[in-house]
């Protein structure tokens, strides 16, 4: 499994690689239409955190995860289920 | 060796402007142009059959070339949205409609997004099989008889067209070795759910499977020709949407040029988008081109076409 920690590195890395930046600063609770996703970078995005991390989590949406506290929990279910 | 001689289409005349539905389906012009890459859909008019939009297309392959109706022995439909109820197959009812002899063998193929690469191998394969001559394959496979209006998901992005291609033993290009896959378990990703029912599309599931196995499947295509990235001209990819052909291009290192989306004025045609964009290029064209599909099963295909 992940860290917190681990898992907000994943996604600010994540979210630079879908934007093509080299800077983010992104809130915990700050949702990802914020620093600029739509729905489909958010697809990209779950796809870049599976590589970064070496994890799948199956079928997923960012659907009801759209900040990386919620996208956390929802992940950590997902990867305790498969 | 059987291969395509020739590709013609129809697309209707009317279309939905995605760009002034947006507003209503909660998306932004930007959106639209940038990621759906769908400016307009095509609509066929609401008595139009399938069948119907497939002889348009014929029609249209006549106004290009000469073509000897009684000499056809092979009609196939590849479509998931056939006449009616799907009984009698379409095939039956296209060669009725276009007056062919009897001694055609007529059938459908049911597969959607990957129906073209899958049913070019089907009936280049059967036709040479039983020394077939003349073929017609149709894609034909119009989804606004299953979507729902109000669905941002699939609303914006299918588009209703149809499409022949030409199989003799003189042809232009002929299919190199081809790869195909499924995936059952992912079948609830793209469907209409019930009878009669509408279309519904998880499209993360869509897009990671289009990210993960259908890159794997065009490398491992690739390989099995002898062929590198670079021995390909140009890469024609099912136009799912600008979204999904920009990132599989950039995903194989091509750039947009190798990798076009062609379809901003038409909308996703499902097995149709590949023809649509080999008819462009089929007379000019270069020496290799790839073709790859993928979408409902889930299913996905890849082949090459040699230049003869």
């Amino acid at each position: 499994m992940f860290s917190k920690d681990q898992f907000r590195d994943a996604v600010i890395e994540g979210i630079k690689r879908v934007r093509d930046v080299s800077e983010l600063k992104i809130r915990d609770d700050e949702s990802f239409a914020d620093v600029g996703l739509d729905s489909l970078d958010g697809m990209n995005l779950v796809l870049e955190v599976e590589t970064i991390l070496g994890i799948s989590l199956g079928e997923f949406d960012l659907k009801g995860a759209n900040t990386i506290n919620t996208f956390y929990d929802k992940a950590k279910e997902a990867v305790a289920k498969s | 060796m059987i291969g395509i001689s020739d590709v013609a289409s129809y697309i209707p005349p009317a279309s939905l402007s995605n760009l002034e539905r947006a507003a209503a389906l909660g998306k932004t012009p930007e959106f639209i142009r940038d990621k759906i890459g769908f400016l307009r859909v095509a609509r066929k008019q609401a008595q139009q059959e399938t069948s119907d939009l497939a002889v348009r297309a014929f029609e249209a392959l006549e106004a290009k070339r000469r073509i000897d109706r009684a000499a056809i022995d092979c009609l196939v439909v590849c479509t998931q949205n056939p006449d009616a109820h799907g009984l009698p197959h379409t095939a039956a009812v296209l060669q009725g409609k276009l007056g062919l002899a009897q001694q055609v063998a007529a059938f459908d193929i049911s597969l959607g997004c990957s129906g073209f690469v899958y049913s070019l191998a089907v009936v280049s394969a059967f036709m040479e099989a039983n020394d077939l001559k003349q073929g017609l394959l149709f894609t034909a496979d119009p989804y606004s008889k299953i979507l729902a209006p109000d669905d941002a998901d699939t609303g914006l992005l299918f588009g209703d067209a149809a499409a022949v291609t030409y199989l003799t033993a003189q042809p232009l290009y002929r299919p190199l070795r081809s790869r195909f896959a499924s995936d059952g378990k992912l079948s609830h990703s793209i469907q209409v759910p019930r009878a009669g029912g509408q279309l519904s599309m998880l499209g993360s599931n869509v897009f990671k499977f289009t990210m993960t196995v259908v890159p794997e499947q065009i490398e491992a295509c690739l390989r099995d020709n002898g062929l590198s990235k670079d021995d390909v001209d140009i890469y024609l990819f099912h136009q799912g949407s600008k979204f999904i052909v920009d990132n599989l291009g950039k995903k194989l290192g091509l750039t947009p040029g190798q990798a076009p989306f062609e379809a901003a004025e038409v909308g996703n045609t499902v097995s149709s988008t590949l023809p649509l964009m080999l008819e462009r290029r089929l007379q000019a064209g270069p020496p290799r081109i790839l073709l790859s599909g993928f979408g409902v099963g889930l299913s996905w295909a890849t082949t090459v076409l040699q230049r003869v």
